[in-house]
């Protein structure tokens, strides 16, 4: 008896010590077992047999980012096995979802660190991996990079440098180009022989046609967690904002948008809207995906929001709830004095760098080079030829069978690397020759890049990065009582403003002023 | 336990009192005499000692400048630096209160209310109603709240959620349940103590299994009616579990809901619904500032543990037996 009671005892202590202690240990074998699903490790065992011995392939570990339109990495992907094969490399590649950097700022702060990292930026983490020397500069490395080089220069990236130094490519979406415009339902204004709105005026009348019981005339989203809320922006803009991030005052210092006279008037013109119902009462409440679903159900005649490779995406949606429906856009509606604007200069993108952990940093500096040369982005649009596309001289014909085998979205669309790091498809000019109602698509970018609005200082303060959550959900939810008439307009925006500057926009405006002065002098 | 030898067990009693003499040599002795309950005790010690105290010490970089290539350990202290620099933010203080508000409201509605389902249902006496009305009851507990987050917005959502459309088909104004900020704390608590309160009445349920059915049986004779029996059988007899889950309510009273608020919020109800959990997710994790995160993290802690006490306290003052 007494013996087993021993066994028993020393059975179930070794069992529930092994359980406690696998759930300690560093989990190596499963990050490789899932990396392996991820992206593929065995494909360099397939190509490594083409490599010398002496030339052992340099294992890299890359963490990035994803996109909402791209499909997952298949196991056994032979885009990363010719990676591997062109590079002399062993990628690992590691995805996460669109949105989700906190799962990078986790793996960062846990002292898991890959070679390569894509991740937004500006921000609070990238700036603390910059001052404690996790990012790597890549300046000594840049003259073996010609397409970073050539980048920076012709897209006058210089202002992303810290001090000088470039801690990864900064890959700023929309510099120059931009898809941005206000869509509808083209089919409705066209039964009720209203041409496509011009100014604010034509705008309301227009919303007020198509709006009833069942429509509200214009919908719209939430902003990303910790941005300003910047839909309606087009409404300032027509009422004469200049630029825009801030504004100026008589005396030449820099105060925010909601100081100037133009935000007053925007801000009555959208409570009109509002008071009217013609305005989704949800906006502040709902994602994009939601914002389309409305869209495309007709619960709303007017949205905002991309267009260029969205145009065949979106006109299919709201077909298949009306096959008579027609998508239409029009550039920002123009205010009393004419003006008009919608697209702003970006000020965030995502920035590759090459952090401390790669043991090889110029090799982890020529893999961000490749993903940006035109080899590579041909590799990772079209793929390899013969197996996922062959050319009939300038005409493409893709095969779908063996590119979705190696995550390639559908309809010619490009692979889960292309998408969210280095690149987005408007940046690239990149549309696959199969793509439905191509020029149309083309002709939204040409004349939505009509109507960008420039900003008032270039880049993001230290301040601007540290405090700017706090102050934007400050404006985002006095914006919204603004507009659904919970405050007075007078008194919301004092209130606002008062509140905006106690609570770090003070702070940021004495760097912002700073930062603007010196850009003039 | 049925494999440890009741005779051994007298015996160890019996040792135990004679122990009591000789002082801690001979507990060493009873320990070894009782090695393998203790050897069974042991991985729970080793569990709660690994995962729960030992990663105790990561709290000290709420007063640190955390530095990722430093460590937790190498970090610079910066003294109270970031607790100084969280109260002077209002939207601390906005993130407390509406913790206090919701989890209070929450307590207020969502503690009785397992116990009155509870106190309904051992009344029943058809047991398929019972069975059925239990199993239904208990459902949403198993839905997680991504699930009915969507299922929320699609019953209260403005246009088209079927609330809205009874209120409008009645002749009423539509009611932003998820989007004016009005309503908003309102639907949260509701829709928390509707998925859980067929859950939390289990234990209650349990506690009524165990009263003595001879008390009932003397009740009757005497005559009591069902209310009496409840009011001088019922509700005394489970006191003091109902104590008990009062203080362990009392002591996580800090905890909001994070997993449903997340899910449900957004931008324009920030004023009310931002609780502790989530405003630490946004700048602990989306924005990477750890120390302040940990900061906020310990602080309600600190307000958990306090309450705790206290209402053990008041619980051992009123007579009852408290947690500890």
């Amino acid at each position: 008896m007494r013996n087993r009671i021993q066994l028993i005892s020393t059975v179930v202590l070794i069992s529930i010590f092994t359980l406690l202690l696998s759930a300690c240990g560093n989990d190596k074998a499963n990050e490789n077992q899932t990396n392996n699903t991820q992206a593929s490790s065995n494909q360099t065992a397939q190509n490594g047999g083409k490599q010398s011995k002496a030339e052992e392939p340099y294992e890299l570990t890359y963490l990035t980012i994803g996109d909402q339109a791209a499909k997952p990495l298949q196991p056994n992907d032979r885009i990363i096995a010719e990676i591997n094969k062109r590079l002399n490399i062993k990628l690992t590649v590691k995805i996460v979802p669109e949105g989700s950097a906190e799962k990078i700022n986790a793996a960062f702060a846990t002292g898991d660190f890959p070679d390569v990292v894509s991740t937004y930026f500006p921000s609070n983490s990238v700036s603390q991996w910059i001052d404690e020397g996790i990012l790597i500069p890549l300046n000594e490395y840049i003259d073996d990079l010609p397409t970073f080089k050539q980048d920076i220069e012709e897209l006058n990236l210089q202002w992303t440098a810290v001090d000088g130094k470039y801690y990864g490519y900064p890959f700023i979406s929309g510099i120059n180009k931009s898809n941005y415009l206000v869509q509808y339902r083209g089919d409705w204004l066209e039964k009720l022989g209203i041409n496509p709105p011009e100014t604010l005026d034509d705008f309301y009348h227009a919303l007020k046609a198509v709006a009833n019981k069942d429509t509200y005339g214009f919908t719209t989203n939430k902003p990303k967690a910790g941005d300003q809320f910047n839909a309606f922006n087009f409404v300032f803009f027509a009422y004469g904002l200049p630029y825009g991030d801030y504004a100026l005052d008589d005396k030449d210092n820099v105060v925010p948008i909601f100081e100037h006279p133009a935000f007053k008037q925007g801000m009555e013109y959208l409570r009109k809207l509002w008071d009217e119902k013609l305005i989704d009462p949800e906006f502040m409440a709902i994602d994009r995906p939601t914002k389309e679903q409305k869209f495309f159900q007709g619960k709303a005649g007017f949205t905002e929001g991309p267009l260029f490779r969205h145009v065949n995406r979106i006109e299919s949606g709201v077909q298949k709830v009306d096959p008579a429906a027609k998508l239409a856009w029009i550039s920002p509606p123009a205010g009393p004095d004419g003006k008009r604007g919608m697209a702003q200069k970006p000020k965030t993108g995502i920035l590759t760098s090459v952090t401390t952990a790669a043991k090889n940093p110029q090799k982890a500096a020529e893999f961000i080079e490749f993903l940006l040369s035109r080899e590579g982005k041909d590799l990772l649009e079209l793929g390899i030829e013969g197996l996922h596309y062959t050319k009939d001289g300038e005409t493409i014909h893709y095969m779908e069978a063996e590119r979705a085998k190696d995550g390639f979205a559908e309809n010619g669309w490009a692979h889960p690397l292309a998408w969210g790091n280095v690149t987005w498809p408007i940046d690239d000019d990149y549309l696959p020759q199969t793509e439905p109602a191509r020029d149309r698509a083309v002709q939204s970018v040409q004349q939505a890049s009509q109507y960008f609005v420039p900003n008032l200082v270039e880049r993001r303060t230290a301040e601007e990065i540290e405090l700017g959550s706090i102050v934007n959900d400050i404006y985002n939810q006095y914006f919204l009582n603004l507009v659904n008439g919970k405050l007075d307009i007078d008194k919301g925006i004092a209130e606002l403003s008062k509140k905006w500057r106690q609570q770090g926009g003070d702070k940021i405006l004495n760097a912002v002023n700073e930062a603007y002065k010196n850009s003039k002098s | 336990m049925s494999l440890i030898n009741e005779q051994q067990l007298k015996l160890s009693s019996a040792e135990f009192h004679a122990s009591t003499r000789s002082g801690k040599k001979s507990a060493w002795v009873i320990i070894w005499r009782q090695r393998y309950l203790y050897f069974m005790l042991l991985p729970v010690m080793v569990y709660y000692a690994l995962f729960h105290y030992l990663p105790l010490y990561g709290a000290t970089i709420a007063f640190k400048d955390f530095n990722i290539m430093k460590g937790i350990l190498g970090s610079p202290w910066a003294g109270f630096k970031h607790f100084e620099y969280l109260f002077a933010l209002d939207k601390f203080w906005e993130v407390i209160g509406n913790t206090l508000i919701i989890s209070f409201s929450r307590l207020l509605v969502g503690f009785p209310f397992p116990l009155i389902v509870a106190l309904l249902l051992n009344e029943v006496r058809l047991a398929v109603f019972k069975k059925s009305v239990q199993t239904i009851i208990y459902l949403p507990h198993f839905i997680s709240w991504v699930i009915l987050g969507g299922l929320m917005y699609n019953v209260l959502s403005l246009d088209d959620g079927a609330v809205n459309n009874l209120i409008q088909s009645l002749g009423g104004e539509a009611i932003g349940f998820m989007t004016d900020e009005k309503y908003f704390r309102f639907t949260m608590v509701l829709s928390m103590v509707w998925k859980e309160f067929g859950w939390n009445s289990i234990i209650f349920m349990a506690a009524l299994a165990g009263v003595n059915p001879q008390l009932y049986e003397a009740a009757t004779i005497d005559g009591a009616n069902r209310w009496q029996k409840i009011g001088s059988i019922t509700l005394p007899c489970i006191r003091n579990t109902i104590a008990i889950l009062l203080i362990l309510r009392l002591g996580s009273i800090m905890e909001a809901g994070f997993e449903q608020i997340f899910v449900l919020y957004h931008p324009g109800v920030y004023s009310v619904a931002d609780i502790i959990d989530t405003y630490v997710y946004r700048i602990g994790l989306a924005e990477g500032r750890f120390s302040l995160a940990a900061a906020i993290g310990l602080f309600k802690s600190l307000i958990n543990f306090i309450l705790l006490v206290i209402a053990n306290k008041l619980t051992r003052m009123m007579g009852e037996n408290g947690v500890y």
